[in-house]
């Protein structure tokens, strides 16, 4: 079943690029694709182990939870494309990033994962697009690099300094690929969204995350914990830049640029924090990135691409300012009150400085909802369609929270 | 009686609330009937579960996920919270004409729930719920600062969700009556004292009820104040229950007793000096709450009981408000105003004399504190006086009820006759279900109240007064209101100091970053952060691996 | 001998980097591949893995074939001007490199194959993460595809590595790169 998980939507995007003169029919084969990628994923057994072409595979119950949910917001993706956008290239992108976030949830061995980090990184600029390969290619590249002298150090590196540097590595790596800061790349809205970065921060970062709090601890020192202080760290600033940024910013593509940076932020001291309350936290922020905040991005980007003047707050607003915020009762708050409640356990000026954070979110988050303008038509039915995903989740996330283990 | 039924008024709220939408979408207006009926339905449910037997009723249903456990609790506190919130929107559903009353429905359900929620994460889940919903509400009615208010309230909400995480992680649990008694420290208690005091704008600042109320129409501002008034003062009442009986700091009494104080003598000083009659009125939500909280704040039997008096009367001043159009000078915007600052024999006046009484009985600072809430009560007197001097603005609007003020307005005139059996049958079992005290420490009963520094002979001698007033209501109804001279009165005192929270601002403005220290090229910065540059990365990484490995 | 093989084939792997990362046209970039490829495979087929060494070259042959017949800038390319970076790099990525796979780390294998991986990565990241031309960036990741699956062959048994290496390679000079990139390419 595991191989099916990404066997499934890579024949998907070769069928949908062979028939794609023939939309309706590339449309749907690719929905069938995608749709059956998704029971397989969803059947696997978390835990138990495969050989997948002499490699070792196994799906554990966090990157099950993360590739599920990767596949719904692709089908999102796909079925909220906006009026007059072309779904073929869409599908055809979607499919091959699901089949390689696939790969990358399955597959046990850190050099094979940066293998397939590469070639995606090498998809991904390849794509035309505004930017130059080059400037696309380099941060995926560079932390397919740290993840490949990481593994390289933690199989054989002699010396205790050189076995610190490896979860170093694998912590910078990762998050480079991601693309949160340092590692940042410019946002253009006209740019198409599997083309830009929000690919890497919104639909390839989740998975490659989890894999990095599962996969790759066996590679983080865990006697001095070097990696994970890195990873608080690196939160921490990512937090602060984030809200910074998005102040500082007009409302427009890098205040959604912004916002994704501030979530991250957030998922990275959830993981940093060394406990299973506050990852808990971090998995469902994942979560929300993936159903909430990636399809609202891709649904304001036509307002984003016009520069349409800010919009009159209405009531949909609101709730949409609301969700992305982290109220109650959408998935949000059940995600920060489990980073709060991580955070209880360390020096209450952490905590403090989190709720600030969290705080300054507020106005931004309106801002952002305001980029969506005046939705209508089916603008108007995703957004809905998106809020209902996040308050089933946010109302009762327990099985969620079960599956990944989180109490 | 099944636990189950427990969730009955919280559930026939949400169906109501769909239903109105429903109805709405048919026949436009016909949602106000269906959200009313059903808001009347789970006031009566509500009633009819905790009155026969009068004892705290548990139902645990399960845990929802992240430490929030659907369990509620229907004991004394969560009884006279639940009326605080459920009759002045049962009241308003029927009486005025709400932008959306499906909303409120939803939003009352939403508080309804928060108070009955026997943990506090749970209660800060229901709290953003309802929080949510009153914005959309505000947003309906045409709020134009929802930033300004959701900032104050999310503020709140995160320090009660770090405060709940605190408690849970420390102690295990966050059911109040299972926290530890060691585990409520005063930081966390100082977190949920932050956010009850920002919840019901218990400040000395202008409030957000009374900024709220002169900012829109009454039918908005309403519902909204009715549901998230209580909130602050209900956690207040539950650290109670879970300090054991006490706060974890002796400290924290006297300075929430001198908060309430300081809101109570501010608010007066601004309604003094209010430049219109709704002005005036915008602030007697704070001057309650500040009463309330003085009384609340003792710690006492007495003074617990006193200031739940205090919040079910402010829960029909809620109510009463938005009914009584003051733009004009009716007779029931007199009543109104008489009712509203305390005068005998009004509920209001009964209320307040039990929590001064409170306060002198406790010991000699919150005895100053009470004589300065005393002030502020006889100032608030003569303002009220000069309020009915402010000239009428315009004629009565249509769609506020008269029947509704006028019923209102009886019942607060008269309810000082009635403050004994409100006493016993709402405020001591609520301060007995979070205090331990010896039966004896509460006397009096349905028709006194009775302390050791006086009794108030609530029927004998409230009730004569009662009479007296309706007879003279009804002799002087057919005279006119005098007119009465054009310019505005002034205040008794100049108010120099409104200009304060201006010129502060301005201050504050006027405040400037160096030069030096300005981040004037965000944009250059950006720039330089998204160019990639491959040499900053190495080093990055360089200096990072140099930290790990030192 | 055998020994000497091994250092041969490092040295082999070391030039066919160092070409890779001092061409800009496909000529200098296939064979840079190429020989590349070969050092591996010389180094594995002197550690006795010859499926290995074969599945290596192949997977080097195909993917300088590849490069050569995708690439539209046509000769060698060598040495432009302004190499002297380039150079400095070669010599000093590629010494540290040695170091790493000689001196700091104790596995996979056999040291002249770790290190013979190593360069090859290191190498082929310097290029991949300097250059513009989409292409030669190709190219280069191609070759930290080689090294990666030598050093997964290294480790384990099979073949597997060495094979997931080989097709990692081929398939990163199919990918097609838009005109217009390849016009900014440098």
């Amino acid at each position: 079943m595991a191989e099916l998980a990404f066997g499934l939507p890579a024949v998907g995007a070769l069928i949908v690029s062979l028939f794609r003169r023939r939309r309706g029919l590339a449309v749907g084969v690719g929905l069938v694709f995608g749709l059956a990628g998704l029971v397989a994923a969803g059947l696997v057994v978390p835990g138990r182990q495969y050989r997948l072409l002499g490699l070792d595979a196994v799906l554990l119950a966090p990157e099950q939870v993360v590739l599920v949910a990767t596949f719904v917001a692709a089908g999102l993706a796909v079925l909220l494309v906006p009026p007059g956008s072309d779904r073929v290239p869409m599908l055809v992108s979607v499919l091959a990033g699901l089949s390689a976030i696939a790969a990358l949830a399955i597959l046990s061995d850190p050099l094979v994962v940066a293998l397939v980090v590469l070639l995606l990184a090498a998809v991904h600029a390849a794509v035309p697009a505004l930017r130059s390969f080059s400037d696309r290619v380099r941060a995926p590249a560079f932390g397919a690099l740290l993840i490949v002298l990481g593994a390289l150090l933690a199989a054989g590196a002699t010396s205790t300094p050189l076995v610190r540097i490896a979860g170093l590595a694998v912590v910078v790596g990762v998050t480079a690929t991601i693309g949160v800061a340092p590692y940042l790349q410019g946002l253009d809205p006209r740019e198409p969204a599997p083309a830009s970065p929000i690919a890497w921060l919104g639909f390839v970062g989740p998975a490659l995350a989890v894999v990095l709090v599962t996969r790759f601890v066996g590679l983080l020192p865990a006697e001095s914990g070097a990696g994970y202080a890195v990873l608080l760290a690196l939160g921490i600033f990512n937090l602060g830049l984030g809200a910074f940024g998005s102040w500082q910013s007009q409302a427009n593509a890098d205040l959604w640029r912004y916002s994704f940076i501030g979530d991250w932020g957030l998922v990275l001291v959830g993981f940093g924090l060394l406990n299973q309350t506050a990852a808990g936290g971090a998995y469902l922020i994942l979560l929300s990135v993936l159903l909430l905040r990636l399809p609202l991005y891709l649904l304001a980007r036509p307002a984003l691409i016009q520069a349409q003047r800010v919009a009159t707050i209405t009531p949909l607003t609101l709730l949409v300012a609301a969700a992305l915020f982290g109220s109650a009762p959408f998935a949000g708050f059940a995600a920060r009150l489990l980073i709060i409640r991580g955070a209880a356990q360390v020096p209450w000026p952490l905590t403090a400085l989190l709720v600030l954070a969290m705080l300054s979110w507020l106005p931004q988050s309106l801002r952002l909802a305001q980029t969506l303008g005046r939705p209508t038509g089916r603008l108007a039915a995703g957004v809905v369609i998106v809020l209902l995903l996040n308050l089933a989740l946010g109302l009762y996330p327990n099985p969620v929270l079960n599956l990944l283990g989180v109490r | 009686m099944p636990a189950a039924v427990l969730l009955l008024p919280v559930a026939l709220l949400a169906v109501g609330a769909v239903l109105a939408w429903a109805a709405r979408r048919v026949v436009p207006g016909s949602g106000r009937f269906i959200a009313a009926l059903v808001a009347w339905s789970a006031l009566v449910a509500l009633v009819a579960i905790w009155s026969p037997q009068r004892t705290p009723l548990d139902l645990t249903v399960g845990e929802l996920g992240a430490g929030i456990r659907l369990a509620i609790r229907l004991d004394a506190v969560s009884f006279a919270f639940g009326l605080f919130v459920l009759v002045p929107a049962a009241l308003l559903l029927t009486f005025t004409r709400s932008p959306s009353p499906p909303l409120v429905v939803l939003a009352t359900a939403a508080s309804l729930f928060t108070v009955e929620a026997s943990g506090l994460i749970l209660a800060a889940f229901g709290w953003g719920a309802t929080l949510l919903l009153v914005a959309v509400l505000l947003q309906a009615g045409g709020e134009a600062k929802p930033i300004t208010t959701r900032l104050r309230d999310q503020a709140a909400l995160l320090f009660l969700l770090w405060a709940g995480a605190a408690v849970y992680t420390r102690g295990g649990t966050d059911q109040y009556a299972a926290i530890p008694v060691s585990v409520l420290q005063p930081q966390i208690f100082a977190l949920v004292a932050i956010a009850s005091l920002l919840a019901s704008g218990i400040v000395p600042w202008k409030a957000w009820p009374a900024a709220l109320w002169e900012r829109l129409r009454p039918e908005t501002a309403g519902p909204a104040t009715a549901l998230l008034f209580f909130t602050g003062f209900y956690f207040l009442v539950r650290m109670y229950e879970a300090g054991g009986g006490h706060y974890p700091s002796p400290l924290a009494n006297p300075l929430l007793a001198a908060a309430g104080m300081a809101c109570a003598l501010a608010a007066t000083l601004r309604a003094q000096a209010a430049p219109t009659r709704r002005a005036y009125l915008a602030e007697t939500l704070p001057i309650a709450g500040g009463f309330a909280l003085l009384a609340l704040a003792l710690g006492t039997p007495l003074g617990i009981a006193a200031a739940i008096g205090t919040l079910a009367v402010a829960s029909l001043l809620c109510a009463l408000l938005p009914l009584v159009a003051e733009e004009a000078l009716t007779g029931s915007v007199l009543v109104a105003l008489l009712v509203s600052v305390g005068l005998p024999p009004t509920a209001v006046f009964g209320t307040r004399l039990l929590d001064v009484q409170a306060a002198l009985e406790a010991n000699e600072v919150t005895g100053y504190l009470g004589l300065a809430a005393i002030a502020a009560w006889v100032i608030g007197i003569a303002g009220a006086a000069r309020a009915v001097r402010l000239a009428p603005r315009r004629e009565a609007e249509p769609g506020r009820s008269r029947f509704g003020a006028l019923v209102l307005v009886l019942v607060l005139a008269a309810g000082g006759a009635g403050l004994g059996a409100l006493q016993s049958a709402i405020a001591v079992p609520a301060a007995a279900s979070v205090l331990n005290f010896p039966d004896s420490a509460l006397t009096g009963g349905l028709y006194a109240t009775d302390a050791a520094s006086g009794s108030w002979p609530a029927v004998a001698l409230g009730g004569l007064l009662v009479v007296a007033v309706v007879v003279l209501g009804l002799a002087g109804r057919r005279f006119g209101v005098a007119a009465l001279p054009a310019a505005d009165p002034v205040p008794l005192f100049a108010p120099r100091w409104r200009s304060l929270p201006d010129r502060l601002g301005a201050l504050a403005d006027a405040l400037e970053l160096p030069a030096e220290f300005r981040v004037t090229g965000w944009k250059r910065m950006d720039v330089v952060l998204t160019r990639g540059s491959i040499w900053l990365w190495i080093v990055l990484f360089a200096i990072l691996a140099i930290l790990v490995t030192r | 001998m055998i020994g000497l093989s091994a250092w041969i084939g490092l040295g082999l792997a070391w030039l066919g980097a160092a070409v890779l990362v001092l061409s800009d046209a496909r000529r200098g970039l296939a064979v840079g591949i190429l020989l590349s490829a070969a050092g591996l495979a010389l180094v594995r087929l002197v550690e006795g893995d010859a499926v290995d060494a074969g599945l290596l070259l192949a997977g080097g042959l195909l993917a300088s074939v590849i490069a050569l017949r995708r690439n539209p800038r046509r000769g060698w390319g060598l040495l432009p001007a302004g190499s002297t970076p380039r150079i400095v790099l070669s010599i000093v990525v590629g010494g540290a490199a040695l170091w790493l796979g000689v001196g700091a780390l104790a596995s996979p294998g056999e040291p002249p194959a770790r290190a013979a991986a190593v360069i090859v990565i290191a190498l082929g990241a310097g290029r991949l993460l300097g250059v513009r031309d989409p292409r030669a960036a190709l190219a280069a990741a191609s070759l930290i595809a080689l090294g990666a699956g030598t050093l997964e062959a290294l480790a384990t048994t099979d073949a597997t590595g060495a094979l997931i290496g080989s097709i990692a390679a081929v398939a990163l000079n199919l990918i097609p790169t838009a005109a217009d990139s390849e016009a900014e390419g440098g």
